[in-house]
């Protein structure tokens, strides 16, 4: 199975003016951030990113399950506090803190939450967004339980040699084609077909099945340049805000019409001349 | 009346002299000639401006004082001087008293360096945290009731056991030596010259790394501390600013203290730390807000697993409908909780394609 982009996960606001700036109200300083559920042992959470400066914008994304993958949020740059909660559990509960980290303008981060349960953790992946030219960019994401070690390769190129849980490659550039994906780990194998287009990026997910170890072929960007929005939204940013425009002329409007309307006041005030 | 000048209700008193002030006359002698109206007059109205005079300049400096006391008792409870206590102030809010207020008991005995550490070690690391120490101070930590399978002994042959998370070494230089490479961070020091123990946190990068680490946290507890200064729903004293804008808060009570702020709003009224010797991190934190706020944060602090769930945290109910909390995390404080992006170059991937 491939997951492209955002798959599940509901995006909404601790407040209605929190929803809005997840998704609405992206400016451009923001950062991008996605979560994807990557332990089979945990039920579906509510996840909640708290930011220290504004405790009023606080993003939640609820009902997120095993393999869900959300869009990329925009979020204020910053220092977060992550936390969950059960699914559906009220904002009032107490929540479980699991990490904290800085959302920098313009970078995008996976959250991945991965481990036991109870034991859950989430690690804090910066993902790529732009690729060489007519390359693809890949990278591996170590989440099974089952398998303390896997290989990972793509057709002729070994993506990862005994990648420990919990770990994750950096890039790696591949030439864009389709190729078969193969795991190998001391218990168990796995393969599975992917397509690698030129200017994408992915993160390969090595993940626990019920029947041994399960790919995820998850794509970060697509198209180099173009920063995920919303809903894995990867258009030409004809809609993308743009920067206030520049108050110079305006000014200078103002000023002018001030300057004239001086002239005519002074121009009144002279007497006339008369003919001599 | 303003002033007595009637001689007549003056007592006679034989034998004084007559005062060179004295308007009267001397017993027995025919009374002088009485001044003018215009020289009494004048007189009154000098006398009467002098003692204006006296009397509004002591109401004036007597104002001035009080007016003095009161700003200076108004600045010193607005924390205004906080900055210029310095230590005495990190020691208070340390939960220890000034130097100057020690005073050496005769009677109590002062313990060792070795037990002190001992007691040290037992109650401020976490409950999990392998040990390695020589001999003398496994056998002192035991006795402080730390378990056996937490301590790992320093032989000559495995000076720098794997997986300790803190190091208790004498201050001998070939231990010192020993220990600088592998756990360089000293977070607690008890007794002074050749009997000095230290207590060091090890670090998986070594003193390079270390170094390293340091920095990153440094730089991120600063701006972390500063966005929570804008944090509407937290108060804080002006020396608990200075301390988060310095990096000196540790980042646990800093990711703490904004969950909480998601849900209450407080006041952050003491940072604090129980380390002596140095001068490392503030570990715990004393927050204040309405009873029942506080008593859901408590819940919320306890609710949490490591690195995140604290070592101590109690609640003390106020009479003002009020309620304190104190929150402190274990030793040593950890680094790059606040920079948590996994770092790609140390997974065993890729030192093993080195």
């Amino acid at each position: 199975m491939v997951l492209v982009g955002g798959v599940a996960g509901f995006v909404a606001g601790a407040s209605p003016v929190a929803a809005a700036s997840s998704t609405a109200s992206a400016t451009a300083q923001d950062g991008w951030v996605r979560i994807a559920h990557l332990s089979p042992q945990a039920p579906a959470m509510d996840m909640y990113l708290y930011p220290f400066g504004d405790p009023e914008m606080a993003t939640v994304l609820r009902d997120v399950a095993y393999g869900d993958v959300s869009a990329y949020m925009a979020l204020s740059p910053g220092q977060y506090t992550v936390a969950m909660r059960g699914f559906g559990a009220p904002a009032s509960s107490a929540p479980a803190l699991t990490t904290s980290f800085m959302v920098s303008a313009h970078t995008a981060y996976t959250l991945a939450a991965l481990g036991p349960d109870p034991g859950l953790r989430v690690a804090v992946l910066q993902d790529q967004m732009t690729t060489p030219m007519g390359r693809a960019l890949v990278r591996v994401f170590q989440a099974s339980l089952r398998e303390p070690t896997v290989t990972v390769t793509y057709g002729p190129d070994v993506l990862a040699r005994q990648l420990a849980f919990g770990s994750a490659t950096s890039y790696i550039s591949v030439l864009p084609g389709t190729h078969m994906v193969r795991l190998s780990a001391s218990g168990a194998d796995a393969s599975m077909r992917v397509k690698l287009a030129a200017d994408t990026v992915h993160t390969i997910v090595v993940l626990d099945d019920a029947s041994g170890l399960r790919i995820d072929a998850l794509t970060d960007a697509v198209g180099s340049q173009i920063m995920p929005s919303g809903g894995a939204d990867t258009g030409l940013g004809g809609t993308a805000p743009r920067p206030p425009a520049s108050p110079v002329p305006w000014l200078l409007l103002v000023a002018a019409g001030v300057a004239l309307t001086a002239a005519g006041f002074s121009g009144l005030r002279r007497p006339a001349r008369t003919a001599v | 009346m303003l002033l007595n000048i009637d001689s007549r209700t003056r007592p006679d008193r034989p034998g004084e002299p007559a005062s060179a002030v004295r308007t009267g006359w001397a017993p027995g002698r025919p009374p002088t000639a009485e001044p003018s109206w215009g020289r009494v007059l004048a007189t009154t109205i000098k006398l009467w401006v002098l003692r204006q005079v006296t009397i509004r300049r002591w109401r004036t400096v007597t104002v001035v004082a009080a007016v003095a006391i009161v700003t200076v008792a108004a600045l010193a409870v607005s924390g205004v001087f906080a900055g210029t206590v310095g230590s005495a102030a990190r020691a208070r809010a340390a939960g220890t008293p000034p130097e100057a207020t020690v005073v050496p008991r005769r009677t109590t005995p002062q313990p060792s360096p070795a037990q002190a550490a001992a007691a040290w070690v037992a109650g401020q690391l976490s409950g999990d945290a392998i040990i390695a120490c020589d001999p003398v101070m496994c056998a002192a930590l035991q006795a402080h009731g730390v378990a056996a399978s937490r301590l790992m002994p320093l032989t000559p042959r495995a000076p720098d056991p794997p997986g300790a998370a803190v190091v208790v070494v004498t201050s001998a230089p070939a231990a010192t030596q020993r220990t600088e490479a592998y756990a360089p961070a000293v977070i607690a020091s008890f007794g002074s010259g050749s009997a000095r123990i230290d207590v060091r946190a090890a670090e998986p990068g070594g003193a390079a790394g270390y170094e390293t680490a340091q920095r990153a946290d440094l730089a991120a507890r600063m701006s972390a501390g500063s966005q929570l200064l804008r944090n509407n729903r937290i108060r804080f004293t002006r020396q608990d600013a200075a301390q988060l804008r310095a990096g000196e808060v540790d980042t646990r009570l800093l990711a703490t203290l904004a969950a909480l702020s998601s849900q209450y709003s407080f006041t952050v009224t003491a940072f604090g730390d129980a380390s002596p010797g140095v001068a490392v991190l503030y570990r715990d934190v004393t927050i204040t807000g309405p009873a029942q706020n506080i008593a859901r944060a408590l819940a919320l602090v306890k609710a949490q697993v490591p690195p995140y769930l604290p070592t101590q945290a109690a609640m003390t109910q106020l009479a003002s409908g009020l309620a304190v909390l104190r929150i402190e995390f274990a030793a040593p404080s950890p680094l790059g909780l606040l920079t948590a992006v996994l770092d790609v170059n140390r997974s065993p991937a890729q030192l093993a394609q080195r």
